[in-house]
């Protein structure tokens, strides 16, 4: 079942411009998954981290921080690395790397993989308390 | 409650005597003042650019003291002052999260009384500045320079070094392009960050504050407190406390109590002093910034065409064969060159009246072994100038992403793929190329993968023995050996992975943006690699020439040279892979050197033709190194269009005479053996520089137990 993103049952969030550093400012019903299941071209927010410390520090330091807005410029063909841009810094990030980071993403058309464009259950996924 | 930053210089002082002492930067004891800047940075920041400027014709590179991790250093004398630059690799924050990055941290404590220079990326300023923070919280003198300021106004933002000074409480200075005219500002900045750091000592109010953006949560900042009294700084309270980085026992004692009581209060450390200190760095950028009309980076276009999923991958293959072809097309008529003052300088020698043993030794031992390691410059001289660029160019990132889908597929990252290719020419640059990979675990598995590829040096013997025994199918079997090379130097990266547990990098890196490096720099990087290089790698070839110089020239009791009584010891070893003749055998010793010298070797035994050097005039050679200095320049501007035609010309005596000592089989498990066994004495003098004398011991056995089973396993199976 897809979600209805205009008529969800908890009451949306006032549609304001994102303030940087202000958390999300989507419906509560808006997709999460996987970063590596994003397609080219898609918008989406830093949920969580997970995966080695090193790597979530490496991840932190580079800009995938909590509640930070990224965009999938491109990917490498052959399940190669992805191009990301996050603030005003471009990076790439492995498929595999990429799996560690939950994202949600307000368009479930931009995930590329039918099961994870729905919605996810109630506190599958909490945000951080930062 | 104790001063974080009045404590920080005494415990630092005491940490860097306790051993964690330097070997970039040597003390200075004389009279003359004397200081030390690290350069500190994000990587690509432009910090080699900077060290360049101030003191580029000084650049010295060297491994940091036990570690693969390349650091540069220059000194220079500025207003009476000596100043050690040290250039510490690029981070993007202080506790490590790469081999890299993993040294930052360990080279500041050990230079307690260094000024901290932090090179900042104007165009990324938010994401620099969260360093910058951390930084400061180290309490030292601490200048902070503003880099790439040009391009941050074409992409449209204004900066405004001064609010960021009053923000940041440090002196920050904008460098200009032109980074010549950047250095007195520099001076200037680095004698009010000492003047300042000293009136703070002066005052404990004002040594205890933190910048003025800067604020964590109360729970935090108390609990950071407690900590600071066990701990040099008050990075390293927040840093134990979020678990970043191992600290005392006492204190990593206190910080997990204080975890566990964040813990319960909802509070992760980490991300509450990551965040805290993103949300200052965002704060003090946007203040510190003057327009907001953001144009996107001008690199994003070129990426489009150069990361595309069809015309990328095309553009990779070319830009490795251009690579390639420059690397050893530009160094070969030099290569040649030092060849020909190589055999002058030794027809001076035969002219000369001279006790035979010692001319004996000059042309055989000094003049050969100087030769080899001298005919290494070129070839290493132009990949560094081609590695530099690609480096700092942010070419090789792209070529880690191109290649990263690929090459992880054999258990390597992409950056990797460009030692593979360099190594079909020669293992030594390709073993010196294995530095641009971030992590020590993924640079030793590739290093020891890449002497199981078929070098050029091999080639020569493949061609002589396929022509001697398979004259028909000579092209098959060399091309097949070509093969076997990659197919092992793969399962070998495979095996390694597996077996050694090495830890692998991380795949996450900054994609930077398009730059024309300074030329200066390029080039005196090169050189300064080179050097370095050459100061480790020479004695051992000097040593291993000399030795093989010295077993033929002993002559035993019996008349046989120690050579021959040697090869005849080792070869009924060889007798299971066909190779019982003791002048095939002992071609395997001298060929230590270099590979092609197996030809040479065996030509001496089978047909006796070593070719004595004749005499030379002192003019005729002078006359004959200018010639060739003219032919080197020509060819290398012709070389650049194409190779020239190197006729490997078959000694028809030789293979007549090889085909008689030797059946097919037995000669295939040769050419095996030839391509796998000991690495040439330069590519162990590599791996020994980069990785110690343990690994290069192991790429030894390594690679002769494999060449041993194999061409045995070729012998056996071969029809």
């Amino acid at each position: 079942m897809k979600p209805d993103l205009a008529t969800g049952d908890s009451a949306p969030i006032a549609a304001t411009a994102p303030v940087a550093g202000a958390g999300p400012a989507c419906a509560p019903c808006c997709v999460v998954c996987p970063l590596s299941e994003l397609g080219r071209g898609g918008c989406a927010r830093v949920v969580s981290l997970a995966g080695a410390p090193r790597l979530q520090r490496r991840l932190m330091a580079l800009g995938l921080r909590p509640s930070a807005e990224l965009a999938v410029l491109r990917r490498a063909p052959g399940n190669g690395p992805l191009e990301l841009r996050a603030g005003t810094v471009h990076l790439m990030l492995r498929a595999c790397e990429a799996q560690d980071v939950m994202v949600e993403v307000d368009d479930p058309a931009a995930v590329r993989t039918a099961e994870f464009r729905r919605a996810p259950a109630e506190g599958a996924y909490a945000l951080p308390t930062v | 409650m104790p001063c974080p930053r009045c404590d920080a210089e005494g415990a630092a002082t005491a940490a860097a005597a306790a051993g964690t002492a330097s070997r970039s930067a040597p003390a200075v004891a004389t009279a003359e003042a004397a200081a030390t800047w690290c350069l500190v940075g994000t990587p690509n920041v432009g910090k080699s650019s900077l060290i360049n400027a101030i003191a580029g014709s000084q650049l010295q590179v060297g491994n940091w003291s036990g570690t693969t991790v390349e650091v540069a250093t220059a000194t220079t004398r500025i207003r009476g002052t000596r100043i050690t630059l040290v250039d510490l690799p690029g981070a993007y924050a202080l506790a490590g999260t790469s081999s890299e990055e993993d040294i930052v941290l360990p080279a500041l404590m050990a230079h307690p009384e260094a000024l901290i220079v932090n090179v900042v990326d104007a165009t990324h300023l938010a994401r620099d500045l969260t360093l910058t923070l951390e930084l400061t919280e180290l309490g030292r003198p601490m200048v902070v320079a503003l880099n790439l300021v040009e391009q941050a106004v074409e992409r449209g933002v204004g900066l405004e070094p001064s609010t960021l000074e009053a923000a940041l409480g440090v002196p920050v200075v904008a460098l200009p392009d032109h980074r010549r005219h950047g250095t007195g500002k520099l001076v200037d900045a680095a004698e009010r960050a000492h003047g300042s750091a000293e009136r703070a000592h002066g005052s404990a109010a004002r040594a205890c504050a933190t910048p003025v953006a800067l604020a964590y949560p109360d729970a935090i900042a108390e609990a950071a407190a407690r900590l600071a009294s066990h701990v040099v700084s008050r990075w390293h309270a927040l840093a134990t406390l979020a678990a970043e980085v191992p600290d005392t026992p006492a204190a990593r004692a206190i910080a997990a109590t204080e975890r566990a009581t964040l813990d319960a209060a909802g509070i992760d450390a980490f991300l509450a002093i990551a965040e805290a200190r993103h949300r200052a760095a965002v704060d003090l950028a946007n203040g510190a910034t003057l327009e907001r009309a953001r144009r996107a980076d001008p690199s994003e276009r070129v990426d489009r065409w150069v990361l595309h999923p069809v015309l990328g991958p095309l553009a990779l293959v070319a830009g490795l064969a251009l690579t390639f072809h420059l690397t050893f097309a530009v160094s070969t008529p030099w290569i040649d060159f030092f060849g020909l003052v190589q055999e002058i300088a030794a027809g001076w020698v035969a002219a000369l009246t001279l006790p035979p043993l010692l001319a004996s030794f000059l042309s055989g031992a000094l003049i050969e072994g100087v030769g080899t390691v001298v005919s290494f410059v070129p070839v290493l001289f132009v990949l560094y100038v081609l590695l530099g660029f690609l480096e700092n160019a942010g070419i090789l990132a792209r070529v880690a992403y191109l290649a990263d889908g690929v090459m992880r597929a054999i258990g390597l990252p992409g950056r990797a793929v460009l030692p593979m290719v360099l190594s079909i020419g020669c293992t030594v640059p390709a073993i010196q190329a294995t530095r641009m990979l971030e992590e020590r675990g993924d640079r030793l598995r590739v290093a020891l993968a890449l002497p199981s590829i078929s070098c050029s040096a091999r080639l020569p013997v493949y061609v002589l023995m396929a022509a001697a025994f398979v004259p028909a199918y000579a092209a098959v079997v060399v091309t097949g050996l070509y093969l076997l090379g990659f197919v092992v130097a793969i399962a070998s990266a495979l095996l390694f992975r597996r077996v050694l547990r090495t830890p692998e990098g991380s795949g996450a890196m900054e994609l930077p943006s398009y730059r024309w490096p300074p030329a200066s720099l390029v080039l005196r990087l090169a050189w300064a690699r080179t050097r370095a290089f050459l100061q480790s790698a020479g004695g051992p070839i000097l040593l291993v020439v000399s030795g093989i110089w010295l077993l033929l020239e002993i002559t035993l009791p019996n008349g046989t040279s120690l050579f021959e009584a040697v090869a005849r010891a080792l070869a009924p070893l060889f007798a299971p892979l066909g190779l019982d003749d003791w002048r095939i055998v002992g071609a395997l010793i001298p060929a230590a050197v270099a590979k092609e010298v197996a030809i040479g070797s065996m030509a001496l035994t089978f047909v006796g033709s070593g070719e004595a050097t004749a005499p030379l005039g002192f003019l005729a050679g002078l006359g004959a190194l200018g010639g060739g200095l003219l032919e080197a320049a020509r060819d290398t501007l012709t070389s650049l269009w194409g190779f020239r035609s190197g006729g490997d010309e078959v000694d028809s005596v030789l293979t007549a005479r090889l085909s008689g000592a030797l059946t097919t089989a037995g000669a295939m498990a040769f050419m095996v053996f030839l391509l796998l066994y000991v690495p040439c004495i330069a590519t162990l003098a590599a791996l020994r520089k980069a990785f110690g004398a343990r690994w290069m011991a192991f790429s030894i056995v390594y690679q002769t137990t494999v060449a041993y089973l194999l061409a045995w396993g070729v012998y056996a199976l071969w029809p």
